[in-house]
C-alpha cells in the first residue's frame, strides 16, 4: 500500500509539528509514508472564495502529484473536504476522474476506515475541549452533527478516547463554528473574532484545559484570539495527541 | 400576451424537463405512533397552553358550566343550542362575535402529535366566533383521536373541507412570543382553549 | 454598505450582540428539542425535498391545476409577473371594492414587492397584524427576521414604542401587558377593516385550496371579518396533494420556533360566505431562478427561518446587516440571485460551516449553493477587482512550493505592526517556526533516492 502525505501549505509553513505528528502516527502503525515534494496547495482558499478558474491549476496539480498512490492522507479535514466535495463540482468535474476523491483521507478517518484502527496506545491525562472542525463534521461526517437526528460514529472521539486518562468536556454548543472560514476571517473580522472568543469561552467554562481539533486552521485562529486576549489556553491538533509523545501542559 | 401566459411560458422554458427530477414520493410511510394516544394528546395540548377536560357524555354540560364560571364569561355562545346558551345572535354579521366571552364549538377529531383539533364551519353561522371569542371550548369525541398529521389528512372531515369551505387545525389558545420570546397566551384571538374529550 | 460593514457596526455593542446571539440560539435549541421528538425527522426532510423537487420540475402543470381548482371554489386568480404587477393588481382589487382600511398578516412576498408603501401612498391604511411586524411597522423599520420580526429589540424599546403609539404606561415593559395592549388595538382594526391581505404558506394543486399558518390567529381574524380576502402567493409555494401537507406541517413549526404546530393552521377553499377571495400568483424572478441548475433548489424554501437561527454569522450580525427582505443563508442565495449588484457581499458573510444545510427542513443544499453563488459573482465581475487580482496572485504563489516558502520568509521579516494590520487586531500572529515541514523532511531524507 503506497501512502502519500499531503501537508496543507499553512501547516507546512506555520505548524509543521502537526505534519511531523501525522507522520509519527502513521509510522507507529507500520505505514510507510511518502511525501511527494512537488505537492502544492489543494486550492481550498481559491475554491471557497469563488475563484475557481484560478484554483483549477492547483487542483489539476494535486490530482497529478498524487496519481500513483493508493491513499493520500492529510491532517486537515478542510483540505480533504475540498478534494472530496468541491473538485467534482464548481465546474471542475473533469478533475474528479482518476478517483482522487475516493483515495484522499483525513487522518482520523484513514485510521478508522482504512486501517481499521480505533485505539492507539498513549496517554493524555487532561480535560479536552474537542472542537469538531466544520468541514470534518458536516462534509466528511467524521461524527454526528448536533443538527441532525441520526446516530453516527464519532471517529475522532473514538480514537482520542482510547488514550489513557483523557476526558472530554461538554461545551454548551458542541459544534458551533470557530469563525475562521478562510478569507472570512479577514473579510468579516469583527464577527470572526467574536465567534472565536465564544468558542474559547464555551470550552473554558466547560472546564477544558486544552482545545483539540482536526484542523490546524481553526486552532491557529482561536489560538491567535486567546493570545491577543492573554488567555492561557493550549491548542493541539489530534495528530499531536495520537503521536504518542509526552505532554506536560501548563 | 397576458402575464399568465408569459409566466407559464417562462416556466416551461426554465424548468427541468418533466422526466428529470425525482418522482413524487408515495403518501404511505412508517410513521411513529405514540404508545398512548390519549396521553400524548393531553401532554401536547398542555404543552401548547391548552386545557383538557375528559368527561362522560352526560358530564359535558357541567364541565362547560365550570369553564364559564372559571373565566367569568357573561356572554356565552354554544353550537349546541339545546344544551348550551346562545346569549347573542351570530347569524347577522361575523363582527357580532366580538362580544362573546366563551364560545363552545364542535371539533371533528384531535391529533395526538401536536394537541391540535380540526374545526370546520359546520354548525357555525360564521367562522369568526372561533377567533373572536375571548375563550374557546371545543368538544371532541375521545374515540376520534389520530396519531399524527398523516392520519389527520385521511379523515373524512378534512376531505369534506377540501371539496369546498374552511377548516382549521387549532392547537392551544392564540399566542405570541414576539416580545423577547416571552410566551404570551391570548394574543389577538382566544385567551384560553379547552378541549372537552367526551367518552363514548 | 456591505454586510461586513453593517456587521462591524452591529458588533460595536458587544453586550447587545451577545444578547442577540443568545436569543437566536435559543430558537435553535427549541428546534433541536422539537425535532428530537420525531424519530423519522430525517425521513421527513428527505420526503419534503423530493416533493418540492417534483413540484419545481412540473411547476406549470401544478400551477394550472391549482388555478382551475381554486376558480372552481369561487376564487378569482390573478397572475403577476413582477413586484410592480402585484402592487397594481392588489391596488386595483382594493379600489374596485372601495376598500380603504386593510389588515395584513405576515407575507414576505408582499414585503419583497414593496406593497405597503405603495398602498399607503394611494390613501389605503394598512395595518400589519402579526405582532412582530406591527412593532416594526410602528418603528418604520423592516423586519430583522422572517419569523420573529422584532427579535432584535429589547422589551424596554417595545415598551417605549407602545407608550408613544398605543398609550401604554411609561416604563411598562412586561411582555404580557404590551401584547394585550396590541391585542386591544388590533382587534379594533380587524373589526373595522374592509379587506384582509394574507400570504400563503402552501397552495395545494390537487384541491385549489391553500394553507396559512399563524400563532396569533391574525390571518383568520383578518379574513373572517372583512368581506374581501386577497391571498398573495409565490408561484413556488405549491404542494401537489393535500396529504403532502402532513409532511410539511410536521416540519415547519418545529423548524421555525420549536412548536409541534402553530396555533392556527387554516385551510381556505374559496371565499367565505358573503365574501370574495382573490389569489395573486407572483413570479418576480422565480421562473428565472427555476432555470438555474445551481440555485433552483433554493425555491423549495418554506420560509421557516431555521437557517437564520442556526447561522453563527446571522446571530452575531443581525438580520438588518443583510439589507434584504429575506436575510440569512437562504436570503443570501435568493436575494443575491435577484439583485446581485446590491447583495454581492452576502454570500461571503459565511464560513461555509454547513449548519444551515443540516437544519433546512426541505433539504436545500444551502452552503454549497452559497459557494456556487460566490463563483457566479466572481465570474460576473461583481467582486472587488483588488480581491480578484490578489487571489490570482495567490494562486500563482501557492502553486509553487518555492514561492510559498519565499512568501513566508517575507512575512516573517515584516514589522509586527504590518502583520497585525493584515492578520487583524483581534488575533495574535502565530509564532513562526524556524523551519518548514518540507525543509525538515528533506533534511531527514537527504541522500535517499
Amino acid at each position: 500500500m503506497r501512502v502519500a502525505l499531503f501537508v496543507p501549505c499553512y501547516v507546512d509553513q506555520l505548524a509543521p509539528r502537526v505534519a511531523h505528528a501525522t507522520v509519527a502516527v502513521l509510522e507507529r502503525l507500520g505505514v510507510e509514508v511518502e511525501f511527494p515534494l512537488d505537492q502544492a496547495c489543494c486550492g481550498q482558499p481559491l475554491v471557497n472564495s469563488g475563484h475557481v478558474d484560478d484554483a483549477r491549476p492547483l487542483a489539476a496539480r494535486f490530482v497529478e502529484v498524487f496519481r500513483g498512490y493508493d491513499h493520500v492522507v492529510a491532517p486537515s479535514a478542510s483540505c480533504v473536504a475540498t478534494v472530496r466535495h468541491r473538485y467534482g463540482a464548481l465546474g471542475m468535474d473533469d478533475l474528479a476522474g482518476g478517483d482522487i476523491r475516493a483515495r484522499t483521507w483525513e487522518l482520523c478517518e484513514f485510521l478508522v476506515d482504512v486501517l481499521g484502527v480505533d485505539r492507539l496506545p498513549g496517554s493524555f491525562p487532561y480535560r479536552v475541549g474537542l472542537h469538531p472542525a466544520c468541514h470534518g463534521l458536516r462534509e466528511l461526517r467524521l461524527g454526528a452533527s448536533s443538527e441532525r437526528r441520526e446516530r453516527r460514529d464519532d471517529k475522532v472521539r473514538r480514537l482520542l478516547g482510547s488514550l489513557d486518562g483523557i476526558s472530554f468536556v461538554d461545551p454548551t454548543r458542541p459544534d458551533e463554528c470557530c469563525g475562521f472560514g478562510g478569507l472570512f476571517s479577514a473579510d468579516e473580522e469583527a464577527v470572526s473574532v467574536s465567534m472565536g472568543e465564544d468558542r474559547i469561552a464555551d470550552h473554558r467554562a466547560a472546564g477544558a484545559e486544552v482545545m483539540v481539533s482536526t484542523d490546524a486552521s481553526c486552532l491557529m485562529h482561536v489560538a491567535g484570539i486567546a493570545g491577543r486576549a492573554g488567555t492561557p489556553f493550549r491548542f493541539l491538533h489530534v495528530a499531536e495527541l495520537l503521536a504518542g509523545g509526552e505532554f506536560v501542559l501548563p | 400576451m397576458g402575464s399568465r401566459d408569459e409566466i407559464l411560458r417562462s416556466i416551461r422554458r426554465t424548468r427541468p424537463g418533466p422526466d428529470d427530477g425525482p418522482p413524487l414520493p408515495p403518501l404511505a410511510g412508517s410513521w411513529t405512533s405514540p404508545p398512548d394516544r390519549l396521553l400524548q394528546f393531553e401532554r401536547q395540548l398542555r404543552a401548547v397552553g391548552g386545557e383538557l377536560v375528559a368527561v362522560a357524555p352526560d358530564g359535558l354540560e357541567a364541565a362547560v358550566r365550570a369553564t364559564v364560571e372559571a373565566v367569568a364569561a357573561r356572554v356565552v355562545w354554544s353550537a349546541h343550542v339545546r344544551t348550551g346558551r346562545r346569549d347573542v345572535d351570530l347569524t347577522r354579521a361575523p363582527h357580532d362575535a366580538a362580544t362573546v366571552d366563551f364560545a363552545l364549538v364542535d371539533g371533528a377529531f384531535g391529533v395526538a402529535e401536536n394537541g391540535a383539533v380540526w374545526v370546520t364551519e359546520r354548525g357555525l353561522p360564521h367562522r369568526a366566533v372561533l377567533f373572536l371569542a375571548q375563550h374557546l371550548g371545543v368538544v371532541v369525541s375521545s374515540g376520534r383521536l389520530v396519531d399524527h398529521m398523516h392520519a389527520a389528512y385521511a379523515e373524512p372531515e378534512v376531505a369534506a373541507v377540501e371539496r369546498g369551505g374552511f377548516g382549521v387545525f387549532i392547537s392551544g389558545p392564540s399566542k405570541t412570543a414576539d416580545i423577547e420570546q416571552a410566551l404570551v397566551l391570548g394574543a389577538h384571538g382566544p385567551r384560553t382553549l379547552t378541549v372537552y374529550l367526551v367518552g363514548e | 454598505m456591505t454586510h461586513a460593514e453593517r456587521a462591524t457596526r452591529f458588533q460595536r455593542d458587544p453586550a447587545r450582540a451577545a444578547w442577540h446571539d443568545r436569543s437566536l440560539w435559543f430558537l435553535r435549541e427549541k428546534r433541536d428539542r422539537a425535532s428530537a421528538e420525531v424519530p423519522e425527522w430525517e425521513e421527513l426532510r428527505a420526503r419534503a425535498a423530493r416533493i418540492k423537487g417534483h413540484v419545481l420540475a412540473h411547476l406549470d402543470d401544478h400551477l394550472e391545476r391549482f388555478e382551475s381548482n381554486a376558480v372552481r371554489h369561487g376564487a378569482v386568480v390573478h397572475w403577476a409577473k413582477d413586484a410592480g404587477e402585484l402592487r397594481d393588481i392588489v391596488t386595483g382589487v382594493l379600489r374596485e371594492a372601495g376598500a380603504r382600511r386593510v389588515v395584513k398578516s405576515k407575507s414576505m412576498l408582499t414585503e419583497e414587492c414593496g406593497l405597503n408603501p405603495h398602498l399607503v401612498a394611494r390613501g389605503v391604511e394598512v395595518t400589519d397584524t402579526d405582532l412582530g411586524e406591527r412593532i416594526q411597522q410602528l418603528r418604520g423599520e423592516r423586519p430583522s427576521h422572517i419569523v420573529m420580526p422584532a427579535i432584535h429589540l429589547r422589551k424596554e424599546e417595545i415598551g417605549a414604542l407602545f407608550e408613544a403609539h398605543l398609550g401604554t404606561a411609561p416604563g411598562e415593559c412586561d411582555p404580557t401587558v404590551l401584547a394585550h395592549a396590541a391585542r386591544a388595538d388590533l382587534r379594533r382594526r380587524f373589526l373595522e377593516a374592509d379587506a384582509g391581505i394574507t400570504g400563503v404558506n402552501f397552495g395545494v394543486a390537487e384541491t385549489g385550496g391553500f394553507v396559512v399558518c399563524t400563532n396569533e390567529g391574525n390571518a383568520d381574524l383578518g379574513t373572517a371579518l372583512p368581506p374581501l380576502h386577497i391571498a398573495c402567493m409565490g408561484i413556488e409555494k405549491l404542494v401537489p396533494r393535500a396529504a403532502d401537507l402532513a409532511v410539511f406541517l410536521r416540519l415547519l413549526a418545529r423548524s421555525a420556533t420549536g412548536q409541534p404546530i402553530t396555533s392556527y393552521t387554516s385551510h381556505f377553499h374559496g371565499p367565505r360566505r358573503g365574501g370574495k377571495l382573490h389569489i395573486v400568483l407572483v413570479d418576480d424572478g422565480r421562473s428565472a431562478l427555476l432555470g438555474d441548475d445551481a440555485f433552483r433548489r433554493s425555491l423549495s424554501c418554506i420560509r421557516c427561518g431555521a437557517c437564520m437561527n442556526t447561522c453563527p454569522v446571522f446571530r452575531r450580525s443581525g438580520g438588518h446587516s443583510y439589507d434584504a427582505t429575506v436575510p440569512g443563508p437562504i436570503g443570501s442565495i435568493l436575494e443575491t440571485a435577484r439583485d446581485p449588484d446590491r447583495h454581492a457581499s452576502l454570500p461571503f458573510a459565511c464560513t461555509a460551516c454547513g449548519s444551515c444545510t443540516d437544519v433546512c427542513p426541505v433539504g436545500i443544499d444551502l452552503h454549497p449553493q452559497l459557494l456556487e453563488m460566490r463563483r457566479a459573482l466572481v465570474r460576473a465581475g461583481r467582486t472587488p477587482w483588488t480581491k480578484r487580482l490578489a487571489m490570482r496572485a495567490a494562486g500563482r504563489v501557492l502553486a509553487s512550493p518555492a514561492a510559498t516558502a519565499l512568501l513566508t520568509r517575507v512575512v516573517r521579516a515584516l514589522p509586527a505592526g504590518w502583520r497585525t494590520r493584515w492578520w487583524g487586531a483581534g488575533r495574535a500572529f502565530p509564532e513562526l517556526p524556524v523551519a518548514s515541514f518540507r525543509d525538515e523532511w528533506k533534511e531527514r531524507h537527504r541522500g535517499e533516492p
